[in-house]
């Protein structure tokens, strides 16, 4: 029961682990808390579901298709919104309000015009299961745990071996010293918004496929769960939303199974609670230094 | 323009009597009974905005889960009142005491913490607070709710119709103005929006910043205690679907829209947010939808909210100096 | 001649760099005494450990004989230090006497009871606490902008407010971090007079900055720090013919 709880659980946390990554490149480059982002992680996950039932092509096809409105979405919020906040130097809870209303536009978009009801969500990577032990692990596990460990390489090659990655943390360190050195600020903005929604997206479908349903209201909670992992972590930093992922994952799982499947989503927010007393910074955050 | 500015800013005061003055002869000129339920629904909201206003707008620190205290009043109060009979006053203290307890707790924690960290900590508690109250069957009826809470009782005096209820909310209203305003007019509302505008430069003047940070966090715990367990009685019935996150984000961007630091801007931007949805209820299931994109367009348009430019006592402070120098 | 403050054997470490390295100062009461060096050399640090901002990591710092090494700095300012900052940190939306009021907000007895029952001990203090406020505001001269918002003033208004603000709350030793940056010479010589002002009230005065005549002209005595290391001390007349701080200074090419 224990390892089967853990697996579920690492399947669970990666995908939180990938959201959550969002959340920090998001607040590294801009110090807001997208709450839009669960939203979009729901979003992604309908949007190939509805591309999928309404023209019966080609799975992946609906998925690659969901993936770049997803990530059009994400930009939209950024090029059309909070770029025009910054332009008139709002303050940073007035973005983040911001954003909340782009989630709550969000999910009526998609009560209205897509279901209203939980969905039955199709699994196209199940192709049966084995054991370890006692514990049964599906092929779903096992894809999506490859999948995000795939595109967790990938978004560290891109933050820290390219050059669009260089610029982002450039932003993130000093915006107006980055715009000073020739680096398109709102372009690297941009760009952060269209990885984060994208990756909101995959999870979306993933978790989707792993449930085999889908309603409106799943990215509240899972928003809301990401979000504390990424804090859990250490806002802004990488390596901490991974870690905060998972650990939150794990603990959900174990919690849920071994205490109460009540508190299921107050879980994470206990750990979170718990750590933050002892860790003000999250596990990866750095003291900030004050600077007199 | 500006002379209207002015003279509105200098005798602040007077209107403001004017308008409560207003609010309190106002039921016997209103026959409708939406009318004064709409009334007394706004007095609530702007009694909750104000004490996100004091936090958020005065203090400078944001929560994102205040409504669990408001949660927290209602239940005590509902709990109190149908369980035990007892009567309002008492039941409104048990709300203020237990929600002023769990705010003192939350803020020992939360304020130690720097922006975000604080915010989401505040997310989480309102979420455990939420699935506590959904769960712990045996006190709060889970999910069911509870209902048929009984009317206000004061000294034996129930207060059941619509108009006595109104003066009920009035009366609660003037009180968290006054204690709010008393407040701000101070030495202390110096000191609370000193920490606002830098706080390290508040410490280096003397300012204990965790001792007002902690005493504003309670207060507005406190006055969203009081709110519940009013709305408790109001509505003769709860239940945890009302004290979410997203309702406590509703609050907040009252406070947004009227204006951050404002006390009047949060009575313009609560009552204009609490009629506005009502308003547009013949828009059916795309209400909320067009509420979001309102949300945004409000933002856009207008991000420092409808009076957070204004400064009331900057302008009377300004016109002191006009007319001393004999100026206009 | 009384010692106000001692700082013994301070050294300050931020990770692997060393801040402040084995520094000993004394301040005596009334004073004006300057801490010189090239950038870099430690001392805002050296004000970050008086007021109580950083916690060195050996020594400590004596006020009146007291410890109040890491002491939070609400109550080291309450003991009677009190700071500008090298970017100006003033409460900016707010007028240029609230902020002088702020100052003195440890000053005054009114507590939570009697700003919400209105006692008549607010209402005193308050009046108390506005004469005081138009007396500081004319000694800095800035009386006549005392309601523009603090945001709204020039760099070298600002610069005085924070002067002002720092006066009211009683401090017996002022710590000015860069007045005369960025001002021009009538502006720095408008800051001349005005910590003269400061003196004949019998306040000690400890400043930083870059200005080298600004600093002969005011200080009676000099500490210069390069890289942490307290390099020479004495008065300007002496620290202008030191080896040492000449090289110190020429290697930096600063001015």
């Amino acid at each position: 029961m224990f390892l089967q709880q853990l697996i579920n659980g690492l399947t669970l946390g990666s995908i939180y682990a990938l959201i959550a990554i969002g959340y920090s490149l998001v607040f590294g480059v801009l110090q807001i808390v997208n709450f839009a982002n669960g939203s979009i992680y729901m979003l992604g996950g309908f949007l190939t579901l509805v591309l999928y039932n309404k023209f019966r092509i080609n799975f992946l096809l609906c998925f690659a298709l969901a993936l770049i409105i997803n990530g059009f979405v994400g930009f939209c919020l950024d090029r059309f919104a909070l770029r025009h906040l910054r332009q008139k130097k709002a303050t940073k809870l007035v973005g983040l309000i911001t954003t909340m209303g782009f989630a709550t536009v969000i999910e009526n978009f998609v009560m209205l015009f897509f279901s209203n009801a939980t969905v039955p969500y199709p699994n196209k990577i199940d192709f049966g299961s084995f054991s370890i032990g006692s514990a049964v692990v599906s092929s779903t596990q096992v894809i999506i745990f490859l999948v995000v460990l795939v595109l967790l390489l990938l978004m560290s090659w891109v933050v820290y071996g390219t050059k669009v990655g260089k610029a982002m943390r450039a932003v993130s360190q000093n915006a107006d010293a980055a715009k000073l050195m020739g680096i398109d600020v709102n372009g690297v903005i941009a760009m952060t918004f269209i990885l984060s929604a994208v990756l909101a997206g995959i999870s979306g479908t993933m978790v989707g496929m792993y449930y085999q349903m889908i309603d409106f209201t799943s990215g509240f909670s899972i928003g809301m769960k990401t979000m504390a992992a990424a804090v859990l972590g250490g806002v802004g930093s990488l390596p901490g939303a991974v870690t905060g992922g998972l650990i939150i994952g794990v603990v959900e799982s174990l919690g849920a199974s071994y205490i109460s499947s009540a508190y299921r989503n107050a879980f994470a927010f206990a750990v979170l609670i718990i750590v933050i007393l002892f860790l003000p910074n999250g596990l990866f955050g750095k003291e900030k230094v004050t600077k007199v | 323009m500006k002379m209207v500015k002015v003279f509105f800013a200098k005798n602040l005061k007077w209107f403001t009597i004017l308008f409560f003055g207003l609010l309190a002869v106002l039921p016997f000129f209103m026959t409708s009974n939406y009318g004064m339920r709409m009334l007394t629904v706004c007095m609530l909201y702007v009694m909750m905005a104000f004490s996100l206003n004091l936090l958020t707008g005065f203090l400078g620190v944001m929560t994102i889960g205040h409504i669990a205290f408001m949660g927290i009043g209602a239940y005590t109060a509902a709990i109190l009142v149908k369980n035990y009979h007892w009567e309002t006053l008492p039941c409104y203290l048990a709300a203020i005491l237990l929600s002023g307890f769990f705010g003192l707790l939350l803020s020992l924690a939360a304020l130690k913490l720097q922006g975000y960290y604080m915010t989401i900590l505040t997310l989480g508690f309102c979420e455990i607070v939420r699935l506590v109250e959904i769960n712990w069957e045996s006190l709060t009826r889970g999910a069911l709710g509870i209902s048929g809470i009984s009317a206000p009782v004061f000294f034996g005096i129930r207060l059941s119709s619509r108009r006595s209820i109104y003066y009920l909310m009035l009366v609660l209203l003037i009180l968290t103005l006054l204690l709010i305003w008393s407040i701000i007019n101070s030495k202390a509302g110096n000191a609370i929006m000193a920490i606002r505008e830098d706080e390290l430069a508040a410490r280096a003047m003397g300012i204990h910043v965790f001792k007002y940070k902690t005493i504003v966090f309670v207060l507005s715990a406190m006055i969203m205690g009081l709110a519940g367990a009013f709305y408790a009685q109001y509505m003769t019935y709860i239940d945890p679907g009302v004290f979410t996150v997203s309702a406590s984000l509703n609050i907040l961007i009252m406070a947004i829209f009227g204006g951050l630091g404002n006390l009047l801007g949060t009575i313009i931007g609560a009552s204009v947010l609490t009629i506005l949805p009502e308003m547009i209820r013949f828009l059916a299931e795309y209400r909320n939808l067009i509420y979001g994109i309102l949300i945004i367009i409000l933002m856009l348009v207008k991000p420092d909210g409808l009076l957070g430019s204004v400064n009331f006592k900057y302008i009377r402070q300004q016109a002191s100096v006009q007319k001393e120098n004999g100026g206009e | 001649m009384e010692r106000l403050l001692r700082i013994e054997n301070v050294t300050q470490k931020f990770g692997g760099l060393t801040a402040l390295n084995n520094v000993n100062m004394h301040v005596d009461k009334g004073e004006i005494v300057g801490i010189i060096g090239p950038n870099g050399s430690g001392k805002t640090t050296m004000f970050n450990i008086i007021t109580g901002i950083y916690r060195p990591t050996e020594g400590q710092v004596l006020y009146q004989d007291e410890p109040i090494t890491g002491m939070e700095p609400y109550l080291i300012s309450r003991k009677g230090l009190a700071r500008t900052f090298q970017n100006i940190r003033l409460f900016s939306r707010m007028t240029a006497f609230d902020n002088v009021v702020i100052g003195m907000h440890a000053r005054t007895k009114t507590n939570m009871c009697d700003i919400v029952l209105h006692l008549p001990r607010k209402r005193r203090e308050e009046k108390e606490c506005e004469e005081r406020a138009m007396e500081l505001l004319k000694l800095v001269d800035l009386y006549d902008v005392r309601y523009e918002l603090a945001s709204s003033l020039s760099y070298g208004h600002q610069r005085r407010l924070e002067i002002a603000r720092a006066l009211a709350t009683g401090a017996e030793i002022l710590l000015l971090d860069e007045p005369a940056a960025g001002m021009n010479e009538q502006e720095t010589d408008e800051l001349l007079q005005i910590i003269r002002r400061i003196k004949e009230l019998k306040k000690t005065v400890i400043l930083i900055d870059h200005d080298m005549k600004f600093v002969m002209n005011i200080c009676e005595r000099l500490y210069v720090l390069n890289y942490g290391v307290l390099i020479a001390d004495g008065t300007p007349e002496e620290i202008s013919k030191n080896q040492d701080v000449i090289d110190a200074y020429l290697g930096e090419d600063d001015e």
